[in-house]
């Protein structure tokens, strides 16, 4: 039986792929490309897009799981080699919103300074959630992605009175290289498309599915594409210095100043959607390593990988800002080839028994 | 070991069986031939005996045999019993036994008497309008109620004894081409497995139905009302009714039917739609609002509007207690009273609410041991929970949880804690059937009847989120 | 796994009934926690900056309207080192989230108070919401002055740089925010409300500042606690912010009058609702309110020319009207009249005019030329870009329709 449903796809890609762009991307891109910030993201959006739309062919044609066609067509211990890069790509995609997350929390959402012990709870959750199968994700997606949307509707709806709409002119007057620049810097949290590649043959196929999925990969780009476009139209010029774009959004709504950051209810709708958004490539490392490494205890990889990536954090925490640089500078690349290039492959696997059952009808 | 011939060899082998003071072996003539009456005396209708069993017997003339004796009696439910534990059994099930001198058989009759509870309205699920008849704890009395709703040939009904020592009768209760019969097998399956000494409630088969590790959420539904489990049957589900207890049980349970009040189905479905969105709310609210006081409290000022935030400030001077402490005290001591209210006789329960609710709460107050806000959150979140009574358990142990949680690492902790709760909820299921249905998955078609109460005439099909064997409940037109 | 799921559990449990029972990871009472409400900055006479923060004290009773008001202030040589002395010596932790009012001081005008400001931009401890005004002295002076308009001398600071519907809107607000923006901008050019010490009973008057307090003598912090619950010891003393200051990169370059003000409000917000005066028109002082103000600025370019064009469209409503002098033409009624209109459209047409001799005379381009310049006209702004204020050709159109 199928775990998914072509829906909760559709609703994974709404639920999931904005959030993590809502909070240090949009500063990275106005210190980059200034009014053009939404060029550069529509940029990653359409590299996506076609990804995916390859994808979507794969998943139309073929009725086995990603896996079983690799090990069909590399054999089984190519394919283990392939999965493990994959499971590093997960593993480095990880890292950048977490510590963004990790940061968010410590210095937005905490009046005082706190340990990074506030943040230890996620890694609990996170591990739990690698325990469950592909179908949890499904079923969260059916509900998240209320979540993400209502907190999203809520920030945007306070901030819409102070956006200068100006501020977006002139377009395209940053140049094309700075644009690009944009983009790659960010490839990290793009790339969402890659996911779907680990969904074929996991979810029923339905009536014109492939446009579904596609039309909602797009809404949550054109989602993403607002917030940019918000962030800079409220700071134009200080947009750069703006770590934590959502959570600054709305707060210059006047009504805030008399009942509190109610604001915050938008925020922690966002927030709530992160926790898994946060563990999705977090989950989809510890169940390839599990491929590789195939484990009879199966809460030993989930377990490792959690603490690895919570020790990798603390570890690393005074040289953050090197280490952002270098992935930001050094990884993007090897990012765009992981999530866009590489999956453009799967459409030269075939299950070879699907192939003889069609030689023979 | 068979019955024989000797009436007294017979009668000595049963009393050394039934050694019970509440056993009587009643000596009589049955024509030329002697006979004991056995039955237990508390739970026999005694007139019967007279009228259905002596009276005949001492009429009869001539040598008892055995075509004579069956033809004796005519009371049609009597049973031939040719076995000295069958008659034990059916002694201690309250039946009357007649054993004659010279036939190798026994004859028993199902004359139980016992004081039973009249059929009144359940207090756990009243309504203002609609049926007000409950389940009683008697189980004939039970199934004649839901057979009166149900006068169809696809009722059916399943009896099964279980419990070594208690021999608790327990009835599957089902509509067979609507009931997916993989769901009846299963249930099937699992109450024959069930190997207990004793079923003393129909709590005891629910532990045992769902599944072997231990789950914060039940996984059987219940009801005490005969017109909700009627209902829940005719959606596919199938009911266990157990002897001795008013409360039937009812699988596949959706969270949701906790959330359906029996009165929504009797009213208007915009106000039952605004009542049911209330107790989500109600629900919610219950289980953050003290967490998120406390988070508010200690580590997010900023979600406080600044003016409320001095009359916090003012409020909380000179309480011993940070606010998280505070909290949980006053927290425990609204379980207490809770317990101590639902423990107590009803005549000092009242004086349990003044002296919890007024001077209890008051005087701390104005001792300076908690404060109002404290006091109002705890005071609200209580009663937000009993909007939804069925979850108070699972809800109140949550509320705890949440409220340590977001005490300890504030509300960064609760959302994650929210998060865990989620996904422990999706992927718990009970007989196959998701425990968050129809919200995730999504059925789209059962929202009319979750998220929102559609019109009765809307609902054309049962409930997807369950399996069931006929989709259909009504023709469009 | 199935003997490792209790274990974990428990553990999990002893670990959360620790950090809830011990309750101290970095936890700060609420009880020890100063909210402050306004932030003076100054300078010290040792070139580092003073801070002094007005902090909101409840009292016990309850009563919100009993609030005490205190302060703390701080130095050090930058403003967030200031605020940190502040708290390590006083005991209190400085909770400045619900900081709504960053006061500068006057003595901080010939620096670039971007170096001030910057902090409250960047982190996230302040609301970069808050609004920010320059004081006419002492910085401090003004959280200091007993009101009768709040019990808390910044509450009532920000009340008048509240945009209310029926005031005048002579005062110009400005959060931290839009300062930034300004500053970073492409004109540099940046502006705040100059807020001077009135008599609540002679507006003309300077009001007396109090003044307690002043010049904390070495690094340190002091505190001053007084109560404002009883009004007998309120003073007269109110606040006009009127005045707007003008400042391109981070420096004091010049000020706006309450006409010029309420000019640029005209300009550039929308000023529905408020209403300005019209003296002595054939000896009648009128009071105006602008049902819609409908105005607009807009720059064109060509390899030519640079031209700004002001348009202002104010629907009017005549609300009061006062008779002085022997003027013979009185009439009630709430239509502006022909004349009414021509002598306003003149007048406000002199003050936009004014305020462009301000803009060229201060380089100061509040009105956002450049901006507007960049975004609207990109391919001549290279050409424009250093010489704007110099080459640009004016106009002015004012029109005014009278509503009833």
């Amino acid at each position: 039986m199928k775990q998914l449903k072509t829906r909760q796809i559709c609703f994974f890609f709404i639920a999931f792929m904005p959030i993590t762009k809502f909070f240090m991307v949009p500063s990275i891109l106005a210190g980059q490309a200034h009014e053009d910030m939404w060029i550069c993201s529509v940029v990653n959006l359409l590299l996506d897009l076609f990804t995916l739309t390859a994808l979507t062919v794969v998943c139309k044609r073929e009725n086995t799981d990603f896996i079983t066609l690799l090990k069909n067509k590399l054999g089984e211990k190519g394919a283990k080699v392939v999965l493990f890069i994959y499971a590093i790509y997960f593993f480095t995609k990880a890292f950048l919103p977490l510590q963004e997350q990790k940061e968010f929390v410590k210095l937005s959402l905490y009046i005082n300074m706190p340990t990074d012990l506030f943040f230890l709870p996620f890694f609990l959750a996170s591990f739990y959630l690698c325990l469950k199968p592909m179908r949890v994700f499904g079923r969260v997606s059916d509900v998240l992605w209320f979540f993400t949307l209502s907190g999203y509707l809520i920030l945007i709806a306070l901030s819409f009175n102070n956006v200068d709409w100006t501020s977006l002119l002139p377009v395209g007057a940053r140049g094309v290289k700075n644009v690009l620049k944009g983009s790659y810097l960010t490839a990290n949290w793009w790339g969402d498309c890659v996911y779907l590649m680990f969904f074929i043959g996991n979810f029923a196929h339905g009536k014109k599915a492939s446009l579904k999925i596609i039309l909602c990969y797009l809404l949550s780009g054109v989602i993403v594409l607002f917030a940019m476009i918000f962030f800079w139209g409220t700071f134009t010029s200080i947009a750069f210095q703006q770590k934590f774009a959502m959570t600054q959004l709305s707060k210059y709504t006047t009504v805030i100043n008399n009942t509190g950051r109610f604001d915050y209810l938008g925020i922690l709708l966002i927030l709530f959607s992160c926790v898994f958004g946060l563990a999705l490539p977090l989950y989809f490392c510890s169940s390839l390593l599990q491929e590789v490494f195939p484990l009879k205890k199966r809460w030993i990889i989930p377990l490792v990988v959690n603490v690895l990536i919570l020790v990798l954090m603390t570890a690393l925490n005074r040289f953050m800002a090197t280490v952002t640089l270098v992935i930001q500078n050094y990884l993007s690349l090897f990012f765009i080839i992981m999530a866009n290039l590489l999956p453009l492959f799967t459409l030269l696997l075939k299950n070879k028994e699907k192939t003889n059952e069609n030689l023979q009808t | 070991m068979q019955l024989k011939i000797n009436l007294d060899e017979n009668v000595k082998v049963i009393k050394q069986s039934l050694k019970s003071d509440d056993v009587n072996f009643n000596q009589i003539k049955i024509g030329d031939s002697d006979g004991v009456v056995i039955f237990a005396k508390d739970l026999v209708d005694k007139q019967s005996i007279g009228d259905l069993i002596i009276r005949p017997a001492s009429l009869f003339k001539g040598k008892v045999c055995k075509d004579s004796l069956e033809q004796l009696f005519f009371y049609p439910e009597k049973q031939k019993v040719t076995t000295i534990k069958d008659c034990i059994n059916q002694v201690v099930s309250g039946n009357a036994l007649l054993i004659s001198d010279g036939v190798d058989f026994a004859i028993s009759f199902d004359i139980k008497f016992f004081q039973m509870r009249a059929i009144a309205e359940p207090p756990t699920s009243t309504v203002i309008k609609g049926p007000r008849e409950g389940f009683v704890e008697t189980l004939p009395v039970n199934v004649s109620l839901i057979r009166r709703r149900i006068k169809s040939p696809h009722l059916i009904m399943e009896n099964t004894e279980i419990g070594r020592f208690s021999k608790t009768m327990v009835t599957l209760c089902y509509i067979d081409n609507v009931a997916d019969k993989k769901l009846v097998e299963k249930v099937r399956k699992k109450l024959q497995e069930i190997n207990i000494d004793a079923i003393l409630d129909s709590s005891y088969v629910a532990k045992f139905l769902g599944d072997k590790t231990p789950t914060l959420f039940k996984q059987v539904g219940n009801t005490e009302k005969p017109d909700i489990l009627v209902a829940k049957i005719l959606e596919g589900r199938v009911a266990i009714l157990v002897d001795g207890s008013p409360i039937a049980l009812t699988v596949p349970y959706l969270l949701i039917e906790d959330f359906q009040s029996p009165s929504d189905y009797y009213n208007s479905p915009y106000s039952a739609t605004i009542a049911r969105w209330i107790r989500m709310i109600s629900v919610f609210l219950a289980l953050v609002l003290p967490a998120l006081f406390v988070s508010a409290e200690l580590f997010h000022l900023q979600l406080i509007p600044i003016s409320f935030l001095l009359t916090i400030v003012n409020s909380i001077k000179g309480i011993p207690l940070s606010p998280s402490y505070e909290m949980f005290f006053t927290f425990l001591i609204f379980e207490i009273l809770n317990e101590a209210s639902v423990r107590m006789p009803r005549y000092v329960g009242m004086v349990v609410s003044i002296v919890g609710g007024l001077v209890l709460g008051e005087t701390a107050v104005n001792a300076g041991i908690i404060s109002p806000p404290t006091l109002m959150i705890i005071a609200l979140s209580g009663i937000c929970l009993y909007t939804v009574p069925e979850l108070e358990q699972p809800l109140s142990f949550l509320r705890l949880f949440f409220l340590v949680i977001a005490g300890s690492v504030g509300i960064y902790g609760l959302i994650v804690a929210v998060s865990g709760m989620l996904i422990y909820l999706v992927s718990k299921e009970s007989f196959s059937a998701p425990l968050l249905a129809p919200f995730t998955p999504l059925v789209k078609k059962d929202l009319k009847d979750s998220f929102y109460k559609g019109f009765l005439t809307e609902q054309n099909s049962r409930p997807q989120s369950l399996q069931n064997a006929n989709r259909r409940r009504m023709d469009e037109n | 796994m199935k003997t490792f799921k209790p274990k974990i559990a428990l553990f999990l449990l002893f670990l959360i009934s620790i950090l809830f029972f011990s309750n101290d990871f970095g936890l700060i009472d609420i009880e020890k926690t100063a909210i402050i409400t306004a932030i003076a900055i100054d300078k010290a006479e040792d070139g580092d900056y003073l801070v002094t923060c007005q902090i909101a004290v409840p009292e016990a009773t309850g009563a919100v309207s009993e609030n005490q008001k205190a302060q703390m202030s701080g130095k050090g040589s930058t403003v967030g080192g200031a605020i940190k002395t502040m708290g390590s010596l006083s005991g209190w932790f400085p909770q400045t989230i619900f900081c709504n009012l960053i006061i500068v001081g006057n003595d901080l005008i010939d620096q670039d108070v971007i170096g001030v400001l910057d902090y409250f931009s960047k982190t996230m401890r302040v609301q970069d919401s808050a609004q920010v005004v320059l004081a006419e002295k002492k910085a401090k002076d003004l959280l200091s002055v007993s009101t009768p308009l709040d019990n808390i001398s910044s509450f009532a600071i920000q009340k008048i740089l509240l945009k209310n519907p029926g005031f005048d809107q002579d005062v110009c607000p400005v959060d931290i925010k839009t300062f930034c923006v300004g500053y970073y901008g492409e004109s540099k050019s940046s502006y705040m409300p100059l807020v001077k010490i009135i008599s609540a009973e002679d507006p003309e008057k300077s009001g007396d500042s109090s003044g307690g307090g002043s010049g904390s003598g070495g690094s340190g912090s002091e505190q001053s606690s007084e109560s404002q619950g009883d009004t007998k010891t309120k003073g007269t003393n109110a606040f006009d912010a009127t005045t707007t200051a003008l400042f391109v990169k981070g420096k004091k370059v010049g000020e706006l009058d309450k006409t010029l003000t309420h000019t640029f409000n005209m300009i550039t917000k929308k000023i529905n609702g408020t209403a300005f005066s019209i003296d002595d028109v054939d000896g009648v002082n009128y009071l105006v309110t602008v049902k819609t103000d409908d105005s607009m600025t807009c720059v064109k370019a060509d390899q030519n020319q640079l031209s700004v064009n002001i348009d202002i469209n104010l629907y009017c409503q005549v609300s009061d009207q006062t008779k002085v002098g022997n003027s013979s033409v009185f009439e009630s009624n709430d239509v502006m009249s022909e004349k009414l209109i021509a002598i306003a459209e003149t007048r406000i047409a002199q003050n936009v005019e004014e305020l462009f001799a301000v803009i060229r005379q201060t380089g100061c381009d509040f009105l956002g030329i450049k901006e507007k310049l960049y975004r609207f006209n990109h391919k001549q702004y290279s050409r424009y870009k250093d010489n704007y204020l110099q080459v640009m050709d004016t106009r002015v159109n004012v029109k005014l329709q009278g509503q009833s």
